[in-house]
């Protein structure tokens, strides 16, 4: 089995996917010739062709409503947005038009496009190349979120992404794409929209975390373990529709709660999940839940270590928690 | 219960097609005399006069194959009954009630119809248009032989996903009309087509068979891959469209007709009275194709 990075995973699923349903068509500012601004793509124009493999024009308005319509028509579109910071040009067409399609259409039509973006910090980016804009999007009725955290996970879940019937939002931590390596099976596999993953077992603490900062979170489980604290981390892979059954079991175990989240605080997803456990396990809590996450700043460039909720910023919060 | 078809199976530029479409423009203002004065009375909710873009909407469908697609505007609910939806059908969408194919979701100026390729309309301004071009770009690549035509209303200009939609067509040689309605002393569309390498055109908004003939020939061309057209269809003053239809027909022709089509108008709009509102649960369906856990307790939750 061949150890890829995530951006090899998602290349993968997409060319697999590709060869495997001639309605699944990628387009982007550069995503043909170039193979993309991280060269997810490589190869794809080649193989595909520019039917298949579209250059668009730089408008991501554009290349969201146009995906739409090709949706409408029967494909099944992935467009690519080259950073999250980027997306709003096309807020309208994913919030206005792609979420609510099927639903004022009375059911007529529906509109599977998967809108893949990168996002997070952590690379020297700066405040447009490194937001993390989930909330926006899941406080959206109509779309599904998904932000993997390795290339095992990335492909899987790219591959549900594409054959869901819904407008998917899947988020990649650009962090990530290089950074780590990992078996990934050459053929075809889902990993399934909406189930969350255990991936540090622990009685003490719960943590609930998703794409560079589920890293995070097991480099603090693993420095307060030394203290005595055995934390259980939790990687959403999905944010929405939230696999709220596996945090609640999770916490009725631990009875504490940390969220970790690259987002701003301030009605961050990490608030929903909270107020999750607050309405499903309140009496099994022994400690108030915390979050750790990005500061209600836009993304600083010199300055991001300190503003991402990195393991130094996640370890005490561990530690007070599972003390309280 | 009647079809409102306008005579698609008519050859344009016959005596046949301009009595259709006259036809057409008396019947339709009917409907949209009726409906606005239940929604002055607040039996159902706001909707947009169609009054003056008679001829425009009348013309456009016309000019359609049954294959191609029509994208209409935030105020083009006619284009549903124009197109051939059953009356009933058509007055139930209108009311948003209990048997309406939207579900009681859309205000009543809402249209969509997939078996009519009538997409999905919406409210804000120009989001439809890169949605044409999409249908369009995917038709061509796949080989199948049609086009869109996306309605839109001149202010419509200033947005910026007219323009995007304009430049996404140039560049992806899609197949489609943008058919804009423009009023005296409004800018139009057309003159933005060179810009993007597309057609520029006009006619007069307010003779249907002048509007069918412009759309047939831009449709034309955009079929044989030559590009996308911008099509300003110049509407006059408000009745013109309707007085010119009912001097085609002799008025005495036109108020037989006009009495006609308001009896069978009255029993939809009975039956829309008695047809009561949707079910709650239309409220969370559709949201997804399958209904999510959190739906399904907030359904429960709402259910009491």
């Amino acid at each position: 089995m061949a150890q890829l990075t995530m951006v090899q995973a998602i290349n993968q699923a997409l060319a697999g996917e590709m060869r495997r349903d001639d309605r699944v068509v990628v387009l982007g500012e550069d995503v043909g010739k170039v193979g993309g601004v991280f060269r997810v793509t490589e190869g794809l124009y080649d193989e595909f062709g520019e039917d298949r493999v579209i250059d668009t024009p730089l408008a991501e308005g554009g290349i969201i409503g146009t995906a739409i319509g090709m949706a409408l028509y029967g494909l099944r579109p992935v467009p690519e947005i080259q950073f999250a910071d980027f997306i709003f040009p096309a807020f309208d067409q994913i919030v206005s038009e792609a979420a609510k399609m099927r639903w004022r259409s009375g059911g007529e039509y529906a509109c599977p496009i998967v809108i893949r973006t990168p996002v997070g910090g952590g690379i020297r980016g700066g405040l447009y190349h490194s937001q993390s804009p989930e909330s926006l999007f899941i406080h959206t009725a109509g779309l599904k979120v998904v932000c993997p955290s390795n290339p095992y996970d990335a492909k899987g879940l790219l591959l549900a992404s594409i054959r869901d019937d819904d407008p998917v939002l899947f988020m990649e931590p650009k962090r990530v794409y290089r950074a780590v390596k990992m078996d990934v099976p050459e053929g075809d596999y889902e990993v399934p929209l909406g189930r969350a993953k255990v991936v540090r077992e622990g009685r003490a603490v719960t943590v609930v975390s998703w794409g560079a900062m589920v890293y995070e979170s097991l480099a603090a489980a693993e420095h307060v373990s030394g203290e005595g604290v055995d934390a259980e981390v939790i990687d959403l892979r999905t944010l929405w529709p939230l696999d709220v059954d596996t945090i609640v079991e999770s916490v009725k175990k631990t009875g504490r709660l940390v969220v970790v989240h690259e987002a701003p605080k301030t009605c961050g997803f990490g608030a929903e999940i909270v107020q999750r456990v607050m309405e499903q396990a309140f009496l099994h809590l022994e400690a108030p839940p915390a979050r750790v996450t990005g500061w209600d700043t836009p993304f600083p460039y010199t300055l991001e270590n300190e503003y991402l909720p990195l393991a130094h910023r996640i370890a005490p919060a561990l530690a007070s928690t599972a003390a309280f | 219960m009647t079809d409102m078809d306008v005579g698609a199976s008519t050859s344009a530029g016959t005596r046949e097609a301009a009595s259709a479409h006259a036809e057409a423009i008396v019947r339709l203002r009917v409907i949209d005399e009726r409906l606005a004065a239940l929604g002055d009375a607040g039996t159902i909710g706001f909707l947009p006069r169609a009054t003056g873009r008679e001829a425009a909407l009348v013309g456009v469908i016309a000019a359609l194959s049954p294959t191609d697609w029509v994208f209409p505007g935030a105020s083009d609910w006619p284009v549903a009954a124009l197109r051939g939806m059953r009356l009933d059908t058509f007055v139930h969408r209108v009311f948003a009630d209990a048997n309406d194919p939207l579900r009681g979701r859309e205000a009543p100026a809402g249209v969509s119809a997939r078996a009519l390729r009538i997409a999905s309309s919406s409210a804000p301004a120009a989001t439809h248009l890169p949605h044409a071009v999409g249908v369009a770009w995917a038709a061509r690549t796949r080989g199948e032989e049609l086009a869109c035509v996306a309605l839109l209303d001149a202010p419509e200009v200033d947005a910026a996903d007219f323009h995007t939609a304009l430049n996404f067509a140039g560049v992806m040689k899609a197949p489609v009309v943008f058919a804009c309605r423009v009023r005296a002393g409004q800018a139009g569309a057309a003159e933005h087509a060179i810009a993007y390498g597309l057609f520029e055109a006009r006619c007069d908004g307010s003779d249907a068979d002048a509007v069918e003939a412009a759309l047939r020939e831009a449709l034309e061309r955009a079929l044989r891959g030559e590009g996308a057209t911008v099509l300003d269809l110049e509407l006059g003053a408000d009745d013109e469209a309707h007085a010119r239809a009912v001097a085609a027909l002799g008025a005495e022709r036109a108020a037989s007709l006009g009495a006609r089509f308001e009896n069978e108008l009255a029993s939809a709009l009975a039956a829309a009275d008695r047809a009561g509102r949707p079910d709650l649960s239309t409220l969370f369906e559709d949201v997804y194709g399958e209904l999510p856990e959190h739906l399904r307790a907030q359904l429960a939750e709402a259910r009491g």
